[in-house]
């Protein structure tokens, strides 16, 4: 079967995008965590 | 299923109970319930955005579609991602600059008390009833796929599972399952598409086994033709302005600038993956021509070519897409039942504690309300599709009275918003009902009633306090933004990038109607004008956000 160009192309955007978006919403929820972990501990205190 | 997919599918839904109950300690006000106390960052609001708007329908409805009528049914969702590039760069600016928690809310302070709790109310049976048939349809697609042959037992752990997380952490947990479930989703929909090609043998077999029609992505002929295109992308401004369980997400973020953003970024990135589960139900067509059920095309695919552990993770993907939705919808309606009926009417100096008890306590009563109607969605049948259409018409005239006079007319006033909603919603039903029960039609007499009676009845009756307008006015200049922001967002940009970059996107949604109505003539170049004007949509939005 020769290569999908089309399926391979979609695919691949798709594939980045979803890379991206892990990395980027994991980073952006870790600085959310300490920034509210930092609240709390505050309001505790 | 295997045991190994039945343990990776147990293994998620422990997953998203644990994460969703961590929140928990995280709320201690109602807008930490309601809007995440205002702190979303862009690119989790992006993925919360998108959780919300793909759902099960759009595996197996829109693949459904497809397999019945071909590649043009992707435009339901590439409209909607146009729409909220637009929404995001005219419209959410003003609402999130208002702090509102609410479309209701914002029709209280355009218009009227009386006009927030009518639409709060018909948007809280809307979406109840909604909810019942995503749980219904979610459990029967668990069964075909797990094999799991119980829909109580899928009925009762999905909606509580759901219920727990979103009454403990609210939109925090709403916001962080979605952004997890997100990934899940998408990552189940990036294993979908080069099986079901492999299947096929490859996009030109696909393409060679199919009528020409069917790749065509606008038809000058079909259901799904191009005034399919024109009517969708105005269903789609109006879904993008005033969906409470969308715009809500975007209510939560940190400034306006991020609520412009979300939903951008959201539009842009859903766009590829709609190939994703649209190319599938056309192949499907090719490995199975004679299904009688057209929204068992991807489901039979996934079941017999996925191999075990993959199917596994494919299930927690459509389990994913759908309990994002119905989690954000539960979220929803309690919003709305607390801040505009309770705090509204019955309690309006209520305190912190008694609010959040309200809204938990409105997620617990609506958990055991969709899960008594998932019950009654088979016997109802079409009573069912009929009441979801009706509701569907009277968005129109309220898209109307709130987006296009709420906030170009200053003279608009409750009295023509009333008239208006209330006249756009005859016609609208009268129309459907009484004719051939076209829903093209239906919606675009319920949009001319309204734009013709509201501003007809807002002359005829005496202007409204100029305070009420202005409120709105003034959200459309970045000074009610918080004083401290250094990043004001002007919905008309002060630089030449923003302002080419908006005169883009607008560039770009005329380009896109050209398309559309050269699609008329069979013209082929009608799908680059279309698919041309998109990408426009996109590129301006893009430039839009990161320029001042």
């Amino acid at each position: 079967m020769e290569f999908d160009f089309v399926t391979w192309s979609v695919w691949s955007v798709g594939f980045i995008i979803w890379i991206i978006w892990a990395y980027l919403s994991i980073k952006e929820f870790i600085s959310i965590l300490i920034a509210q972990k930092k609240e709390l501990d505050n309001d505790n205190d | 299923m295997s045991p190994i997919d039945i343990i990776i599918v147990v293994a998620f839904l422990v997953l998203i109970f644990v994460v969703g109950g961590y929140f928990y300690k995280w709320i201690s006000t109602p807008d930490d319930f309601y809007v995440t106390g205002r702190k979303l960052t862009p690119f989790i609001l992006a993925a919360t955005i998108t959780a919300t708007n793909v759902n099960v329908y759009s595996f197996v409805g829109q693949s459904g579609t497809a397999y019945q009528e071909g590649l043009s049914i992707i435009w339901h969702t590439w409209t909607g991602n146009m729409a909220l590039v637009l929404s995001g760069i005219f419209i959410i600016p003003i609402f999130r600059r208002l702090r509102i928690r609410t479309i209701p809310e914002f029709l209280g302070l355009r218009y009227s008390q009386g006009f927030r709790g009518l639409v709060a109310v018909i948007w809280i049976f809307r979406l109840a009833f909604w909810l019942g048939i995503g749980i219904y349809a979610i459990a029967i697609a668990a069964q075909t796929i797990t094999g799991v042959q119980s829909f109580t037992l899928w009925v009762f752990v999905l909606t509580g599972i759901t219920v727990f997380y979103t009454i403990l952490g609210g939109t925090w947990s709403v916001a962080t399952t979605d952004a997890l479930q997100f990934l899940l989703m998408l990552g189940g929909a990036l294993i979908l598409l080069p099986v079901a090609m492999y299947a096929v043998g490859g996009f030109a077999t696909l393409k060679a086994q199919v009528p020409a029609e069917f790749m065509s992505l606008v038809p000058q002929s079909g259901d799904f033709n191009w005034l399919f295109l024109i009517a969708m992308v105005l269903l789609s401004i109006k879904w993008a302005t005033i969906n409470q369980d969308v715009l809500q997400r975007a209510f939560s973020s940190e400034n306006v600038r991020t609520a412009s953003k979300g939903m951008v970024l959201s539009g842009i990135i859903t766009t590829p993956f709609a190939l994703l589960w649209i190319l599938p139900g056309i192949a499907a067509k090719v490995l199975y021509p004679d299904l009688t059920n057209f929204d068992n095309a991807v489901p039979t695919l996934i079941v017999e070519y996925f191999p075990p552990v993959v199917l596994g993770l494919m299930a927690c993907g459509l389990l994913s897409a759908m309990m994002s939705t119905i989690d954000s919808d539960l979220n929803s309606i309690a919003t709305m039942f607390t801040s505009d009926l309770y705090n509204g009417y019955f309690n309006i100096e209520s305190s912190h504690r008694q609010s959040l008890t309200v809204a938990r306590l409105v997620v617990l009563v609506m958990g055991l309300f969709i899960i008594g109607f998932s019950y009654l969605v088979p016997v109802l049948g079409g009573a069912v599709e009929a009441n979801l259409t009706v509701i569907g018409i009277l968005d129109t005239p309220l898209f109307v009275v709130a987006i296009i006079y709420g906030l170009l007319w200053k003279r608009a006033n409750w009295q023509g918003a009333f008239a208006g909603y209330f006249a756009g919603a005859f016609v609208g039903v009268f129309v459907y009902l009484a004719g051939d029960q076209s829903f093209s039609l239906a919606i675009l007499s319920s949009a001319g009633a309204a734009l013709v009676v509201c501003p007809l009845v807002s002359l005829l009756t005496p202007p409204q306090e100029v305070v009420k307008a202005n409120t709105i006015w003034d959200a459309k200049k970045p000074e009610l933004e918080h004083p401290d922001d250094v990043d004001p967002f002007y919905i008309v940009p002060k630089s030449i990038p923003g302002k080419l970059a908006i005169s883009a996107s607008i560039f770009g949604l005329i380009l896109y109607l050209i398309g559309a109505i050269v699609g008329s003539t069979g013209a082929v170049i009608s799908s680059y004008l279309a698919v041309g004007g998109m990408f426009m949509i996109f590129i301006g939005g893009l430039v839009r956000i990161y320029v001042k």
